[in-house]
């Protein structure tokens, strides 16, 4: 087991490598990066001093070396826009980012746990459709979209929820249901082939022959053993849900990572938007690590590596 | 049980093969299929089809709802936006953007990946994981980020929403291709093809790309709805298709703000969004059903 998550911790490292190259490279892109970073008002001698200071002048893999040694420190510039480190900025928003992901986790995994179960169960019938199609239109509206009539339906409308900032537990209910029901058509869609998958299975038999109840074999020997494959898309749905919490963010106005990169954007404010995303990337990979590994723990086979 | 006695019997035995492919296409999705085709057609003419150009203002017929509501006309059946630009023009000619984007980041995202998916299966070692570790990367990339921060370094444009969803679409496809000709490269006709002195690039050409090719069809019919939403969302943000250019997504943006009076302005190309997005996922679920159904969960 050891050797599995270090040969894994290997990997996750490996993978934040290449992200640093992407992210270096991208700053490239525009041609010089000192005019991405400096603000424009910025004089030729102080355009000139941060150019020698950062290796601008200097070959590409030496100006990596320079990247990766302030990355390390925590060294990502100031923001255009404030001044402030951009670090201090970024960390700000994390927390918002990552309550309104977890909440909409949560409220897919209620919806579609037992939608995926149901829909197995009742293989072709009434319950069935239903999970399909509520996973189909999860899957085929733009999340942007449906936070747009959710606005029109619950706050200009029937006036019922607030529908944009933070503050009460109201304010998570919108947001967190259109992203959740997004990333919820994914599991229910998993969820049902996988229990059909189980329920056909020798040891169902095996519970039912015992004479247990049919929901104990259900939601007891069956769930069980179809949720391993859920759980992996957990993490790779975690890394979803964030990304397309950026305009769930915007269109809610909710203070969190996503928006601070649409501000950004904005405000062509590079020093911030480069540290959220290189931030965005390091959760997706942390994420992913600790699902292989706890994925470990909870299918044996995959323990002896 | 004489043979004769139930022809379509004797067909199926002969044929099993033929039978179960056209159990399967009695299947086929009509409603959406005709969508898809409608969608491409309309893409295709959309110059000859719209009524009115779709980024001429007209300040005068601002902001009038859909035919069936108050203060509609049938001059502008989907009504205007706030500049009295017609909504059904700038819906036909976004309809060219959705797809043509999806067209060339599939094309684009599908070369790529399938070739080095191939290279880092079939060579293995050191090859395989340097780029799948750099598929890893790339998957643990949030696309619209990538495409805000190059909306600030070189400015939003057609092309660099195109290579954005190429940088995200290839790593799925080299992934995928990869495990089936890992699968697939240990068996026993390849093996046969080497004792029978075939080289490397021939029978990657000969016999492992034709076991590919259907899992290769199945991903990019379903990866076209992914690719018009996410299309449509970077332009949401202001990071794909630059205005005046009608866009689905902008369309919805420009909206976005007038939802309480003007409600049409942002619907209306959402509902077009959502219909193609539809039709496309119902087809691809049928694709892979036909094609490949052990891909069930991709």
């Amino acid at each position: 087991m050891i050797r599995v998550v270090f040969f894994r911790l290997m990997q996750s490292l490996v993978t934040l490598l290449i992200t640093s190259v992407i992210i270096f490279a991208l700053a490239r892109t525009s041609g010089s990066p000192a005019d991405l970073v400096l603000a424009p008002e910025a004089t030729p001698a102080e355009r000139q001093a941060y150019i020698e200071r950062m290796g601008f002048d200097r070959p590409l893999a030496y100006q990596y070396l320079i990247f990766l040694k302030n990355a390390l420190q925590g060294d990502f510039g100031k923001s255009l826009r404030t001044g402030q480190p951009a670090t201090r900025l970024v960390f700000e928003r994390l927390g918002g980012t990552l309550r309104l992901a977890t909440v909409a986790l949560l409220i897919a995994l209620a919806i579609s746990l037992p939608l995926g179960v149901v829909a197995a169960t009742q293989r072709g019938r009434t319950w069935d459709r239903v999970g399909l199609g509520f996973a189909l239109l999860g899957q085929s509206v733009p999340s942007f979209w449906k936070a747009i009539v959710f606005v029109i339906i619950f706050g200009v409308w029937l006036r019922w929820l607030p529908t944009s900032g933070v503050g009460t537990w109201r304010h998570y209910i919108l947001p967190a249901v259109t992203l959740g029901w997004g990333v919820s058509a994914g599991i229910v869609r998993l969820l049902r082939s996988g229990m059909l998958e189980v329920m056909g299975s020798e040891y169902i038999k095996l519970a039912r022959a015992k004479g247990l109840r049919e929901s104990v074999v259900v939601w007891k020997h069956g769930l069980r053993n179809a949720l391993i494959p859920v759980i992996t898309f957990i993490g790779f749905m975690y890394g979803i849900i964030i990304a397309s919490g950026v305009v769930i963010e915007v269109v809610f106005g909710w203070p969190g990572l996503g928006l601070l990169a649409y501000e950004s954007t904005l405000w062509r404010d590079f020093p911030v938007l480069q540290l959220t995303v290189l931030l965005f990337t390091v959760i997706v990979i942390v994420i992913n690590f600790l699902v292989d590994v706890s994925y470990g723990l909870v299918d044996p086979r995959v323990r002896g590596g | 049980m004489a043979v004769g006695a139930d022809p379509g019997a004797a067909r199926r035995a002969v044929f099993p093969a033929a039978a179960r492919m056209w159990a399967r296409l009695r299947r086929l999705p009509l409603l959406p299929l005709a969508v898809i085709l409608l969608t491409i057609l309309v893409a295709v003419i959309a110059d000859q089809l719209v009524p009115y150009d779709p980024e001429r203002i007209n300040p005068r017929y601002a902001e009038r709802p859909p035919v069936p509501f108050a203060g509609g006309m049938w001059e502008f059946p989907l009504g205007t936006d706030r500049l009295g630009r017609d909504i059904l023009s700038r819906i036909i000619m976004g309809t060219r953007i959705s797809l043509g984007v999806a067209a060339c980041a599939l094309l684009l995202g599908s070369l790529v990946g399938t070739a080095l998916g191939i290279v880092a299966g079939y060579r293995g070692g050191w090859i395989d994981v340097i780029v799948m570790r750099t598929a890893d990367a790339f998957l643990a990339f949030p696309g619209i980020l990538i495409a805000l921060v190059l909306a600030v370094t070189i400015g939003p444009s057609f092309w660099v929403v195109v290579a954005v969803l190429a940088l995200i679409l290839w790593a799925r496809f080299a992934r995928l291709v990869r495990s089936e000709v890992i699968s697939c490269k240990n068996r026993d006709f390849v093996a046969l093809a080497r004792v029978a002195g075939a080289g490397g690039t021939y029978i990657v050409f000969h016999h492992i790309l034709p076991n590919v090719i259907n899992s290769l069809v199945v991903l990019c019919t379903l990866q076209v709805g992914w690719a018009i939403i996410v299309e449509a969302s970077l332009t949401f943000l202001g990071a794909g298709i630059p205005p005046p250019t009608p866009t689905w997504g902008g369309m919805v943006a420009e909206g976005l703000n007038y939802v309480e009076t003007a409600w049409w302005i942002s619907l209306l190309p959402g509902l077009a969004i959502m219909i193609v997005v539809f039709a496309y996922n119902l087809f691809g679920d049928w694709v892979r059903d036909v094609l490949d159904p052990h891909l069930r969960n991709i």
